[in-house]
């Protein structure tokens, strides 16, 4: 090749990966304008990372918390988020983000929230702080409808599936400590690995295997473990003012009747009261 | 009695819309050394390579040793009949890289005519020392000069027992001083009753060794005949000229 | 920039979950391994299969070359995940017993065996053409010599073409081993414990990376070492074609 032929190409080269470069910085993947009829107005003194947006961190799918496609996502942590911004006078902007580096990211400042079908924890805490109870969840165990699992003492040799960084891995691989656990980072993957007989059993969020059992074939859960957990939104360490301007909006919509209203069209039962009144403070 | 070692009747061969060899008649008794002489392009490496069915004649008939080699149907049987009774030594040499001067010439020995390894050694060491190299039987090629090289190609071919041997300029990729040793092996083969074909540019070697000349240009032998008749008192006008030209050197 | 190194070169953890990193290192080089092997062996297979002369074989070339085109154009990953998700089911409709379909053999879990599937199967079909590219590169001459002495295109290829054409093509096929061996972490997508997923599950734990950091690590202890015997290998094969030995 001639020095001057190859000079031609690699000024093409770099001219389209410029353009490339360009294109990409004036778009945004991942949007969700989940629009609310929010303004702008009175929203300074809430630090969000774009003015008059709350951007929130999701892995999505969760069933039935957070689920669909960009940008229409649907589910109750989406719902009750959005209903959460509108009460902020916030528009909200969804980022689809893998679970197992939600937090990490959150704490990097990636985004103003996660609400994730997520546990409050102590450890989550270590670098994030989350706002007050918005369900309370129990762990569950999924197997197929033939399987001789029938508890939790069965586990032992048996291969479990978890979602990469949820509070199932932790709480099988403590409870079943001769178990095989196999660390999926997509949930539906798990779930799926279940039907075609690759692990023996899945251990998740009740509401999450319950859905499954519902939409794929022959699975049903049989166990489920009161380990009292939580979910509530996350917020960065500092965002205080953040915080309790949800926490505020979050009672609000839970005094109003709104929650209510939301958790049955969701969930097909009324909300217990103990989360309608629980609170929660971050050390 | 000698009888036809080798016959070529109306041999073609055609490569794309190029016609290399334009109707060849050729015979070839027992014993003879035969050399084939003139300008490049004439088609005198398609003919050797056609002799021996690496390239396969488009039209005509070879016949070997009063077998039919050409016919069609009998291909594979041909290819066998033919390349353990033919053998070839090439212009660049194509000795085997990645083998010993005695591996090269024990291989084929060993592989195709299931010689066993001693055997085909003893053979090997044989006629290494026939062609002056002994002392290099474990040497590789690289290692080796051009001549040297073209030594071990012949005596690889010969491991085979060929009834014929095919030169293929055998000389003409080799400097000047290496020339020498090679064409003395191809003397001594020939004095041997070895029947040969030698496409060559050496005429001093043709009028020392050759018995008969074929000379060929664009795809026809346009003379043919005892090798002083033609050298030396060439007929035709293409012939003298190429001579003439050739000679001048 | 502390942040940088806190989250990333934290030393402290790396050596608590040394122990938990490095079976999962175990876990890649064992993949590698076994799949490289299979990978050289079967991409010479399909070389030789491409090449095969004579037309009553056109279509085993055409069948090759078009099983090379396809793994060479589909992404790795989907090659993964497309068989860790139908094998069970392809096994079952075929009548194949589970032990086929969710294969725990040698006592390594089915995800490894997926693995190893999928990589044989798509570097094979790159060290086909690295194999071809060898072949090809031997000069003509050498199979009309072989020819000519009476071996069959068969033992032409198996004494004289193949051992040189391997030969000349071993710094790519060792560029393609390293290669294998950084794509043997795609496999952690189906939940295999290799070493990028022991590095994310540490990770996901406690919410610092440095575990991957730690892997990276480990993966070049391998790869150096493997590029600089690449790199002496050509020098050498370079120093020789200078000195005007090597082959013609």
């Amino acid at each position: 090749m001639t020095h001057g032929r190859l000079t031609t190409i690699l000024l093409a080269l770099a001219a389209s990966l410029l353009l490339a470069l360009g294109a990409a910085g004036c778009g945004d993947d991942d949007d969700d304008d989940g629009d609310n009829g929010g303004g702008g107005a009175d929203t300074t003194e809430l630090d969000t990372i774009r003015p008059g947006t709350l951007t929130v961190g999701s892995d999505i799918p969760y069933p039935p918390f957070e689920q669909g496609r960009a940008p229409d996502y649907d589910g109750f942590d989406i719902e009750l988020i959005n209903e959460i911004a509108s009460r902020l006078e916030l528009d909200v902007q969804i980022k689809d983000t893998p679970f197992d580096t939600i937090f990490r990211d959150l704490a990097q400042g990636k985004f103003d929230v996660v609400i994730s079908g997520s546990t409050i924890t102590d450890e989550r805490e270590r670098a994030v702080d989350f706002g007050d109870p918005y369900f309370l969840a129990e762990q569950s165990l999924l197997v197929q409808v033939d399987s001789d699992i029938q508890a939790i003492d069965d586990l032992p040799g048996q291969t479990v599936g978890v979602q990469k960084g949820t509070t199932g891995e932790a709480y099988v691989k403590e409870e079943a400590p001769d178990a095989t656990v196999r660390s999926y980072g997509d949930l539906d993957d798990a779930f799926n690995a279940l039907v075609a007989g690759q692990v023996d059993a899945v251990m998740f969020d009740l509401p999450g295997t319950q859905e499954a059992a519902r939409t794929k074939e022959g699975l049903e859960v049989r166990e489920s473990y009161d380990t009292g957990e939580e979910f509530g939104i996350a917020f960065q360490e500092d965002a205080d003012a953040l915080r309790e301007a949800v926490n505020g909006a979050l009672a609000e919509v839970k005094d109003d009747g709104t929650f209510a209203e939301l958790y049955t069209e969701w969930f097909k039962k009324d909300p217990p009261q103990e989360i309608l009144t629980a609170t929660h403070t971050p050390d | 009695m000698t009888e036809p070692m080798l016959e070529l009747h109306g041999v073609h061969k055609r490569f794309g819309t190029l016609e290399v060899l334009r109707g060849i008649d050729l015979t070839v008794l027992r014993g003879n050394v035969v050399c084939v002489i003139g300008p490049s392009g004439s088609g005198k490496s398609t003919l050797l390579r056609c002799i021996n069915l690496l390239e396969p004649p488009d039209e005509g008939r070879i016949v070997l040793e009063g077998k039919e080699i050409t016919a069609g149907s009998a291909r594979g049987e041909s290819l066998d009949f033919v390349r353990r009774r033919v053998g070839m030594v090439f212009q660049q040499f194509n000795l085997f890289p990645h083998k010993s001067a005695l591996e090269n010439v024990c291989l084929a020995q060993e592989k195709v005519l299931g010689r066993s390894r001693e055997e085909a050694a003893k053979k090997g060491r044989e006629l290494l020392g026939r062609v002056g190299l002994s002392d290099k039987a474990s040497e590789y090629p690289e290692r080796l000069s051009g001549g040297q090289q073209q030594r071990v190609a012949i005596a690889r071919a010969l491991a085979m027992d060929p009834h014929v041997m095919l030169f293929d300029e055998v000389t003409s990729a080799l400097d000047p001083e290496l020339i020498k040793e090679v064409l003395d092996v191809l003397r001594e083969l020939a004095a041997e009753g070895m029947t040969m074909v030698v496409v060559t540019h050496e005429i001093g070697f043709a009028r020392d060794v050759a018995n008969y000349v074929v000379f060929m240009d664009e795809g026809v032998i346009v003379e043919e005949g005892p090798v002083r008749r033609v050298i030396d008192a060439p007929r035709e006008e293409r012939t003298k000229r190429f001579l003439g030209l050739v000679l001048q050197r | 920039m502390d942040v940088v190194f806190e989250q990333y070169f934290d030393f402290g953890l790396m050596r608590d979950e040394f122990g938990f990193v490095l079976d999962g290192f175990w876990q890649t080089v064992q993949l590698s391994i076994i799949s490289g092997v299979l990978a050289l062996a079967w991409g010479l297979v399909l070389a030789l299969l491409r090449q095969l002369p004579g037309r009553g074989l056109a279509p085993v070339r055409g069948l090759t070359i078009a099983y090379i085109d396809l793994f060479r154009g589909v992404p790795l990953l989907l090659v993964v995940l497309i068989i860790s998700g139908s094998f069970p089911f392809v096994a079952e409709g075929l009548g194949l017993p589970q032990s086929i379909g969710i294969p725990q053999w040698f006592g390594k879990p089915d995800p490894f065996w997926y693995g190893t599937m999928a990589l044989t199967l798509t570097y094979g079909a790159y060290m086909a053409e690295v194999y071809r590219s060898g072949i090809e590169g031997v000069p003509g001459g050498q199979m009309e010599a072989a020819r000519a002495l009476g071996m069959s295109h068969g033992r032409a290829m198996r004494h004289v073409i193949v051992p040189q054409a391997v030969r000349r093509v071993i710094p790519p096929l060792l560029n393609d081993f390293i290669a294998l061996m950084k794509d043997t972490s795609l496999v952690g997508v189906i939940a295999l414990l290799e070493v990028v997923e022991a590095g994310r599950t540490v990770q996901a734990e406690t919410l610092n990376s440095s575990a991957l950091t730690l892997g990276a690590l480990m993966f070049l202890v391998v790869t150096l070492p493997l590029a600089r015997i690449v790199d002496r290998y050509i020098a050498r094969e370079q120093g020789r074609f200078q000195r005007g030995l090597a082959t013609a």
